[in-house]
């Protein structure tokens, strides 16, 4: 009856202006200013192929690169997740044994814990810095680099995201390695083009 | 279908709770 | 620390923002006579398109139908484009069909603002079912719980005509939430948010592997998850997932969105009434539980996580970092605190994984839930403080003889009556469900952890169907029928009874005839009436649902942590 016409009507309405409208206007000013980041902050390389996305985790494995954090979906970029596990859980155990003797850690040079622990999304593009220069002699010794070098690049590499609220700086995995490739001659993709973005501030 | 079955059940669901409302009402005007 | 400067930006903050735009809100969605020739045209544009019934005026049991009218045609719209999004365009990645029970439960989550998620986005939905199915109902779903907040404060003032429904869902849908959300999108883009209507990239990595990475128009659908206490993510780990939410700074704008329209709907209603003391007191009732329970929930969620204890090799520093981002700063901080916000408010996006909370902390979000009014839903969140009213009015009229009142109005046996139907309601639906599904394979073969954090895993999710929050505890094996159908009628009459319980109690007091104001009046804006209102709320939470609380969360607390 006629409640159901004016329920069509505000329907139609609103598809047309919420979705239509909105949506269209959203994707105009985002693909106009920033294109980029609107199409998923890809990291190509000189070849022209896309390497990956700044903001989105990818597997490495080779000791002369830095490892992210652990993924429950073993980075798959198209379904992402958490381990949901809950934080008394063995299987959290297992795998934190796992990583220790992935990453070679004892009681006198423990592993800070984000490696052994997997990130919500399973994607997490970020270290801490203090991860990361945990990993410099590793790295360093593999590429043969000194590891003050590394531990430089680590540094330069290092950013807070939160600016004055956050108080541990952190780095990008991928950026870093693509860093480190620049510098040694050991990756095989040379230097890349990083997207133009700046880090943190919208 | 299977797809109609629970288009039919949330309206169903929709239903009954107009029937409260009107009940409701109908109570109150007693 | 930077923690406590967290939570006190993201609340306070937003807590300052909510008062003008409470003012705002009841501008739109209650001109009065003063409006001016603009704001008067835009409301005949609105009449016009409902067409003949735009113009009449609504009494209680007329607002409530055409409410439910236009819900149902919502659910049935946009379950015909899910169920057909594999014939439909903008699938770039070619999705095909979504499995029929699941489009049940996912439609009638959308439809209830919940947005109770047991699929994940980038894995089961074309960017069509996104955008005009999902999208859509967190547009329509939210403008009609603030619709509703404004047609029960209209009530309350003895106007016998709650308003326009058909009006007043496109007032708050085209004056309120579509502003708002253009601001919001195009910052959250500007923040490094993808938009883009392209199929999911192909990458090879610095490795030589191949790596698929989705993404989508995530910007504009993610600002009116927040905005409207919808919550449902367009990807599945909601926003842990850097598309969804890829630095601190949108991350702190996503924390704002969630309780703002909330805190500013108790200002809408209180202008409305014409009583702002009393929103205040009813604001300060609510900032003082949402406060209890963030610091509950960073408290606990500080102790590092439980499963290294026992390695020495793994450094135990502050903070459990399981289901974590490191972006978003330390892990008690954001997580936790967005936690508290997420379920405090009926929204249900996360920013970390609930169920690798630690056991309190996870228990702060169950609580959120069980309460459903701490800020609460956009419109329904004070809704639903107004039955705790009632209520509180009602003993407290006892406690003292006299009778009880609210807002010139005597509250008798009629209101008390659907004011607990609207309580235990909840509480029905929260613990049958979960009883039944403890007890059968229905819950148990689905659960991804043992004992009692199993048992937490289902009561999460008959909590979030019931308070239509949508977050969940999401080890749990949710996509099967049993879920899908038992969820989603839940989270259909959980939604909606409550919204019409209240209307009913409004629309009776409306008939009565006004009480002058005395000395011997119960105030309901003192602190004394604030100390009886937070009483109230948790007496009747913790009968409701304390034991269940013990089985879980509780129980696990103690046996696995201290």
């Amino acid at each position: 009856m006629r409640l159901l016409l004016a329920s069509v009507r505000v329907t139609a309405v609103t598809i047309g202006v919420c979705v239509v409208g909105y949506a269209g206007t959203i994707l105009g000013v985002a693909q106009a200013l920033v294109p980029v980041a609107a199409n998923g902050s890809l990291v190509s390389s000189p070849g022209g192929g896309v390497i990956g996305s700044r903001l989105i985790a990818q597997a490495f494995e080779d000791p002369g690169y830095f490892w992210p954090r652990p993924s429950a979906v073993d980075y798959n970029g198209a379904g992402a997740g958490g381990s949901n596990k809950s934080p008394t859980s063995a299987d959290l155990t297992e795998r934190a044994e796992g990583a220790i003797a992935r990453f070679g850690a004892t009681p006198e040079s423990p592993l800070p814990p984000e490696l052994a622990a997997a990130s919500g999304g399973g994607l997490d593009p970020h270290i801490s810095e203090h991860a990361a220069l945990y990993q410099a002699g590793r790295v360093a010794s593999a590429r043969r680099l000194s590891p003050s070098r590394v531990g430089a690049l680590v540094r330069e590499s290092a950013f807070s995201p939160g600016g004055a609220l956050t108080r541990d700086r952190v780095v990008n995995v991928l950026e870093l390695n693509l860093a480190l490739d620049g510098v040694s001659a050991s990756g095989a993709r040379g230097t890349v083009v990083p997207a133009a973005e700046s880090r943190g501030a919208p | 279908m299977l797809h109609l079955l629970y288009l039919l059940l949330g309206l169903a669901a929709f239903a009954a709770l107009a029937w409260l409302t009107i009940a409701l009402d109908r109570s109150e005007t007693d | 620390m930077d923690t406590i400067l967290l939570v006190g930006l993201v609340v306070g903050g937003t807590a300052l923002l909510s008062w003008p735009l409470g003012h705002y809100m009841k501008w739109v969605m209650d001109p009065g006579p003063g409006a001016g020739p603009r704001r008067r045209a835009l409301d005949r544009a609105f009449e016009r398109v409902a067409g003949r019934l735009g113009r009449e005026p609504q009494a209680w049991k007329r607002y409530t139908i055409a409410m439910l009218a236009f819900n149902a045609v919502m659910f049935l719209v946009a379950f015909a484009f899910m169920a057909l999004q594999q014939v439909l365009p903008l699938d770039p990645d070619g999705k095909g069909a979504v499995e029929p029970s699941l489009i049940f439960n996912t439609i009638a989550s959308f439809t209830s603002n919940t947005n109770l998620q047991h699929y994940s986005g980038e894995v089961a939905m074309s960017y069509l079912s996104q955008l005009f199915s999902l999208m859509w109902l967190q547009f329509v779903s939210a403008a009609t719980g603030v619709a509703v907040l404004a047609g029960l404060a209209r009530g309350l003032t003895g106007r016998s005509e709650m308003g326009n429904f058909f009006v007043d869902v496109q007032r708050a849908a085209f004056l309120l939430l579509l502003p708002a959300a253009l601001a919001v999108a195009t910052l959250m883009a500007l923040g490094g948010t993808p938009m883009t209507l392209a199929g999911a990239a192909a990458a090879t990595t610095l490795e030589g592997t191949e790596q698929v990475i989705a993404r989508g128009p995530v910007a504009a659908f993610v600002a009116i998850k927040q905005l409207g206490t919808n919550g449902g993510g367009f990807f599945g780990p909601n926003s842990t997932h850097p598309f969804e939410n890829p630095t601190f700074w949108t991350n702190g704008l996503s924390m704002i969105c969630i309780i703002l329209i909330p805190m500013a709907s108790v200002w809408m209603f209180g202008r409305i009434v014409g009583r702002m003391r009393h929103a205040a007191t009813v604001f300060g009732v609510m900032l003082f539980l949402l406060l209890a329970k963030i610091a509950g929930a960073v408290y606990f969620e500080a102790a590092p996580t439980q499963a290294f204890a026992g390695l020495p090799a793994v450094e135990q520093v502050a903070g459990n970092v399981e289901g974590k981002e490191m972006r978003f700063g330390t892990p008690y901080g954001s997580g936790p605190l967005w936690g508290a916000l997420t379920t405090s408010t009926s929204n249900g996006s996360v920013g970390a994984m609930h169920d690798s909370l630690n056991p309190v902390a996870g228990l702060m979000p169950m609580i959120g839930m069980w309460l459903n009014a701490t800020f609460g839903g956009v419109g329904v969140g004070m809704v639903n403080m107004f039955v705790y009213i009632i209520i509180a009015v009602f003993i407290a009229g006892m406690m003292v003889g006299r009778t009880p009142e609210y807002l010139n109005r005597r509250v008798e046996a009629r209101e008390m009556k659907l004011a607990a139907l609207a309580v235990i309601a909840h509480g029905f639906f929260v613990l049958a469900g979960t009883a039944l599904f403890a007890v059968t394979p229905w819950g148990v073969d689905t659960l991804n952890n043992w004992g009692p954090h199993g048992f937490s895993e289902i009561l999460y999710e008959f909590s979030s169907a019931s308070a239509n929050n949508g977050s969940g505890f999401e080890g749990l094996g949710d996509n099967t029928v049993p879920w899908n159908v038992a969820t989603g009628l839940v989270m259909l009459l959980n939604r909606y009874v409550p919204i019409i319980l209240p209307l009913a109690i409004a629309g009776s007091l409306a008939r009565k005839r006004a009480t002058a104001q005395s000395a011997g009046t119960l105030s309901v804006q003192d602190a004394t009436f604030g100390v009886m209102l937070v009483g109230t709320i948790l007496i009747i939470g913790a009968l409701t649902f304390f034991p269940a609380a013990a089985l879980g969360p509780i129980a696990e607390h103690f046996l696995y942590v201290s």
